[in-house]
């Protein structure tokens, strides 16, 4: 036994035992492993797929990590081009990349979707600097689906466009990030018609044959120039005995207001004829400080392990997040409001807890997952009008979910002589209850009261039920052409209770979905595997949608209770080369969505009588399912190659064009300016990144340098055309380049400096709120035992 | 015929002591100055010039009107097409430029709600005055843009010789700039301070009247403003046209200031619309051109502006009238209506000082006067003189 005291962390970790290594050399590191691994693979199997390579490598590095060599987890310069993680088929690669550990210690992301600005065909929008939406093949939000650990973290609340609540999964929290660009509703379900993310929670490092306790605490501090951030992590990674392990930490941050480059204007100058026009953000008198920015937060986790049998882990885990006094940027104040008026998330809380058994039953149950999960997702908004008595005016929503999964897969079987499948399958359910409140207080020396409204941003009592079911067979036949053919059930139940005072109708309404989807992918040559998938993917109108009403970016938007699901199809086709240090993928898509839903402008009188907000509002919205065929086309390519003297090289271009058919009818007589198919709202422009890294493992130190860059994006919707937070004329384009170095010494030390936006370049992502941080410095000092 | 006209006019000026007062956008009293002695204040053409309605009035406001030369007149077929070219709203109808989203409708509709709710149905009670607040503080409602309303009667706000914007500024710099930052620093604080009054159940029907007189000052500040500035965004016009009319035609039902204004004196409320459908025929006829856009023929805006707002002053004008009148005649709710003249009334002092210092300044002094000391004949003589004609 070993006792170690830390200077930082006034805690000490009694080490009872030395981890045990089975296959990495002892002083090898699980990344020198796994590329060595790879090597070997390579070597004696030069015929090897993209598909059986990663699915090897995939063993390999889950029995590295377990073993706790490291916390990495991954191969050196790893940079994967396809993958196997939970959201696509295992024979026939979806277009994929994964966030690893190490590129969120190298590249400090902000947040969660932050994490994800490098990888191809995901672009990050932000509508506070305490938000941020990853737009997946020019769809967001409810169009995506987002899992932890295999848990839906999507809700019947997730608004229309760009939301959060990605934003809520602490980056510390996780270990990689998978992103599936493509339909994942025969896997998923519901709303994964672009896409499907998956965060991964980092592990214990659960070694066996240890015999007492063993504490590895480490603390994580990090401080950035941009917006005096400053915050931190306290981990503890622990086991007793040899079957249960343990890691949790809590975290804080706080982050003042943001600085940007400059401010963003309007590229073209016209006589708006929509009323009156301004655009967000508004800045302090430097002219680049950006006011509505800012926040804390505050996050708990806790994971127990314990390992049941060779095969058999439960695993019972929390994830406590909370976010406070987030102003929303593009209400902070509200075009042409007073300045000190704003809308601010004074909570923004997610809590998830589960209970998950990962187990193997056999021959028709091999890495099956039953999860029993419940989470907590509350908003409590809160909007300052400091010159009016009434103030603050609040609104406060909590939806509580319960759900249940439960996956496995066959063992591979024979189907013919040259051909062997495997059938992957599963069940979900899930259940929201909401709680909706609004109201206004009036605090004056006369007066001291609360007046509630009849509603909230939801109905109070609303529910959302959904279960589904689904059967995936993949098959290998002649050694090199794979398939996969699956099918998905849904149903979906929405209630929403009547609201006489607010003028609100019950609705309970039901779907019943089916949708399927295949593929075939061909090892063409050795390491080069040509593909082609054709998803049905589909989106169920959610009770935002059916119900909600709330000022959103472009205006007002108030429920149609009328809309019915959204049906898309999507046809892909990638070809992936991995051969040595090489490693290149394309892919190129076309999807289609009928019955799209999207915003069409109202007038005064569509809206419902007793919502004065909705008609007072410059532009008021409604969600109606087109008529006609939307679509979104687009392509995107990844290369990476491992250069000499340690070197390696990445780059990532993805472009995305959507149009769909004009919410808005013709108008009587010659109307000359509109168009039958319009832009669908907010599809990122052509976009890319290049990266440029130097690693030397034996000192543990790496540079490097990352460029993003995006193009003007000047294809607008109808209703981008009022929204603040679009110039006139387009998103201007950008070029941003960052600088990293940092060193490490195993899990004892760890620094990492960015120096961000070299350049200064005053930008935003298309459809933000907020200008990106102007030049500036992130610093992250790591220390454990 | 004009040159009798102008030569009356000139007398008139120089009786009430300013020709400064009377600019050139002023209207053309008929010129028959014999048949018209007895003027015809309420502008219907019966010359009963007798504003308080007693008969024994010795109030001579003037002659009777007629609308200036370079006025426009769609309701006489704008008969010498100068300086108004033909244009759209030769119709006699307002063109709105995006008609499925003028949200000002929905405000002035909030008006008409707090209307029913505190002035128009008897005492308010603490209740009423309760939903009269959710109407008024509601988001995107009739507070949210009293918080930025600026009056562009008066210069913009410079702080070290930049143009800043009202809503920009600390409290104290807005009181600094009271008259240009009318909405924050003068309207916001009298309904904050009625709405408080009124909810505790103090003096309900003072603090309805208090309320009601600051949203028709923002209402009339209101029009002017968004008409005036509708040169760099055409929805203004809409909402201009909307916050006096509530988003109607001259021969439908009106809502708001117009509606007020039309009760009291048809002519004026027809005046008033000649005026907005002015506006609407300059950017007709100078639309914006180039790159930047931009407007050619300002001057034509400007005529149009003036004589809307001639009109709309003679509008609030009938409204103080109308409640000296009842200061003067109704029981037991005198203390309402000196509420209410307390607070609109001194809205005149500016066009009031412009046209005729010495009637300003006894309209001043009537506002100081009190309810009981106010010489309410006086004072409505001076207004019906100085805002004689719409």
């Amino acid at each position: 036994m070993r006792l170690r005291l830390s200077v930082l962390l006034v805690s000490a970790a009694w080490c009872h035992a030395e981890p045990v290594r089975a296959e990495p050399a002892p002083d090898e590191s699980c990344d020198h492993y796994v590329a060595r691994e790879e090597r070997e693979f390579l070597a004696e199997h030069p015929g090897a797929t993209p598909a059986e390579l990663e699915r090897y490598l995939a063993g390999e590095r889950r029995e590295c990590v377990v073993e706790g060599t490291t916390d990495s987890g991954r191969a050196e310069d790893y940079e994967t081009t396809t993958r196997s993680g939970a959201a696509t088929s295992e024979a026939v690669p979806q277009s994929s990349t994964r966030v690893e550990r190490r590129d969120i210690e190298e590249r400090m992301p902000r947040s969660s979707p932050d994490a994800l600005r490098y990888e191809p065909g995901v672009y990050v929008q932000q509508t506070a600097q305490s938000q941020g939406s990853a737009y997946i093949r020019g769809v967001t939000g409810q169009q995506t689906v987002m899992l932890f650990d295999g848990i839906r973290l999507n809700n019947s609340l997730y608004r229309q466009g760009p939301n959060q609540y990605f934003f809520t999964v602490d980056s510390h929290s996780v270990a990689s990030i998978d992103v599936t660009r493509g339909s994942g509703s025969v896997l998923y379900g519901s709303d994964a018609l672009g896409g499907v993310i998956e965060a991964h929670p980092i592990e214990p490092a659960l070694a066996e044959g240890l015999h007492g306790l063993r504490l590895s605490p480490r603390t994580t501090l990090r401080a950035g120039t941009a917006d005096d951030e400053i915050g931190g992590r306290f981990e503890l990674d622990g086991q007793i005995g040899d079957r249960l392990g343990f890691i949790g930490g809590v975290g804080y941050r706080d982050v003042g207001l943001l600085e940007s480059g400059g401010q963003i204007h309007d590229s073209v100058s016209k006589v708006y004829s929509g009323g009156e026009r301004e655009l967000v953000p508004r800045y302090a008198a430097d002219g680049r400080t950006q006011l509505g920015t800012g926040f804390r937060e505050a996050t708990e986790d806790a994971r127990l392990v314990y390992r049941l049998g060779e095969d058999t882990r439960a695993v019972l885990a929390i994830y406590d997040y909370r976010q406070f006094d987030a102003p929303r940027t593009d209400k902070c104040p509200p075009p042409f409001a007073p300045a000190g008026e704003c809308l601010t998330y004074e909570e923004q809380f997610r809590a998830l807890g589960y209970l998950a058994l990962d187990t193997d039953l056999g021959r028709f149950a091999r890495g099956a997952r039953v999860g029993l999960s419940l989470q907590r997702q509350r908003e409590r908004r809160r909007m300052d009008r400091p010159a009016s008595i009434v103030d603050p005016q609040y609104g406060r929503d909590t939806v509580l979910t319960p759900g249940l999964t439960l996956r496995a897969r066959t063992s591979p079987f024979r189907l013919w002589k040259r051909a062997s499948a495997a059938i992957a399958y599963g069940i979900d359910a899930y259940r929201d209850d909401v709680s909706s409140v609004a109201w206004y207080e009036v605090h004056t020396e006369r007066n001291d009261m609360l007046v509630y409204d009849s509603r909230g941003q939801y109905v109070e009592g609303s529910s959302y039920t959904w279960g589904g079911a689904f059967a995936n067979l993949e098959t290998t036949m002649w050694e090199r052409l794979h398939a996969r053919a699956g099918v998905r059930g849904t149903r979906i139940v929405a209630f929403s209770p009547e609201e006489p005072g607010s003028e609100t109708s019950e609705i309970d309404r039901g779907w019943t979905s089916f949708v399927g989807g295949g593929g075939l992918a061909w090892d063409a040559l050795p390491g080069l595997t040509i593909t082609v998938n054709l998803d049905q993917g589909f989106r169920a109108p959610n009770l935002d949608d059916l119900t909600s009403r709330q000022q959103a970016g472009p205006g007002f938007q108030f429920e149609n209770p009328d809309l019915v699901p959204e049906r898309s199809v999507t046809l892909e086709s990638g070809v992936e080369l991995q051969r040595g240090p090489l490693r290149l993928a394309a892919w190129g898509y076309r999807m289609t969505i009928d019955d799209a839903m999207a915003r069409r402008v109202a007038t005064p009188e569509d809206c419902p009588k007793e919502s004065q907000d909705c008609r007072g509002s410059w532009f008021a919205y409604q969600l109606m399912n087109l008529e006609g065929t939307a679509e979104v086309v687009g392509f995107e390519g990844l290369a990476w190659t491992r250069l000499p003297l340690g070197f390696s090289a990445r780059a990532t271009v993805a472009y995305a064009r959507g149009d769909g058919p004009n919410p808005a009818s013709r108008p009587e007589g010659s109307a000359t300016d509109w168009e039958e198919r319009v832009p669908l709202s907010r599809v990122p422009p052509l976009n890319g990144t290049v990266e440029l890294l130097w690693r030397a493992p034996a000192v543990g130190v790496y540079l490097g340098a990352g460029l993003r860059w995006a193009a003007k994006q000047d294809r607008l919707a109808p209703q981008d055309e009022g929204d603040a937070r679009i110039p006139l004329g387009g998103t201007p384009g950008y070029a941003v380049l960052d600088l990293r170095a940092g060193y490490r010494l195993g899990r004892r030390l760890g620094l990492a400096l960015v120096a961000e936006n070299l350049g200064d370049a005053a930008y935003r992502t298309h459809g933000s709120s907020v200008n990106g941080p102007g030049r500036s410095l992130m610093l992250s000092a790591e220390l454990g035992l | 015929m004009r040159d009798r006209t102008w030569g009356f006019l000139i007398a008139v000026c120089a009786l009430v002591g300013g020709l400064g007062g009377c600019g050139e956008d002023d209207p053309e009293p008929d010129g028959d100055a014999d048949a018209d002695s007895d003027a015809d204040a309420d502008g219907d053409g019966d010359g009963d010039g007798d504003a308080d309605g007693d008969g024994d009035s010795d109030c001579d406001p003037g002659p009777a009107c007629e609308p200036a030369d370079d006025d426009y007149r769609p309701r006489e077929g704008d008969p010498d097409d100068e300086p108004y070219a033909d244009c759209v709203a030769d119709d006699g109808d307002y063109h709105p430029f995006n008609p499925e989203s003028i949200s000002t409708i929905a405000r002035v509709a909030a008006f008409e709600t707090i209307a029913d709710l505190l002035w128009r149905g008897g005492t308010p009670t603490i209740d009423d005055f309760t939903n009269a607040l959710t109407e008024y503080s509601t988001a995107e409602g009739l507070e949210s843009r009293l918080s930025r309303r600026e009056d562009v009667h008066y210069p913009p706000v410079e702080i070290d010789g930049e143009e800043v914007q009202c809503r920009d500024l600390t409290p104290d710099q807005q009181a600094e700039n009271a008259e240009r930052c009318v909405g924050p620093a003068l309207i916001q604080p009298i309904l904050n301070d009625a709405f408080d009054a009124g909810i505790a159940g103090e003096d309900p029907e003072v603090n309805a009247a208090r309320i009601e007189a600051a949203l028709v000052w923002f209402l009339y500040v209101s029009s002017h403003k968004e008409l005036s500035t509708c040169v760099g965004s055409q929805g203004d016009c809409d909402s201009g046209w909307a916050y006096f009319t509530g988003g109607h035609q001259r021969d439908e039902t009106q809502l708001g200031l117009a509606a007020y204004v039309q009760a009291l004196e048809a002519e004026t409320f027809d005046r008033a619309f000649d005026g907005v459908l002015a506006v609407d025929c300059w950017d007709d006829l100078d639309p914006p051109a180039g790159d930047p856009p931009a407007r050619s023929n300002l001057e034509l805006r400007d005529l149009a502006i003036s004589q809307l707002d001639r009109a709309l002053l003679r509008g609030v004008a009938l409204i103080v009238i109308a409640r000296l009148e009842a200061l003067s005649t109704a029981e037991g709710t005198e203390r309402a209506a000196w509420a209410f003249l307390e607070v609109l009334g001194p809205v005149l002092d500016r066009e009031a000082t412009a046209r005729d210092g010495a009637a300003a300044g006894r309209l001043a002094a009537a506002w100081a006067a009190g309810p009981d000391a106010i010489d309410v004949e006086a004072t409505t003589c001076d207004l019906e003189t100085v805002f004689h004609c719409p």
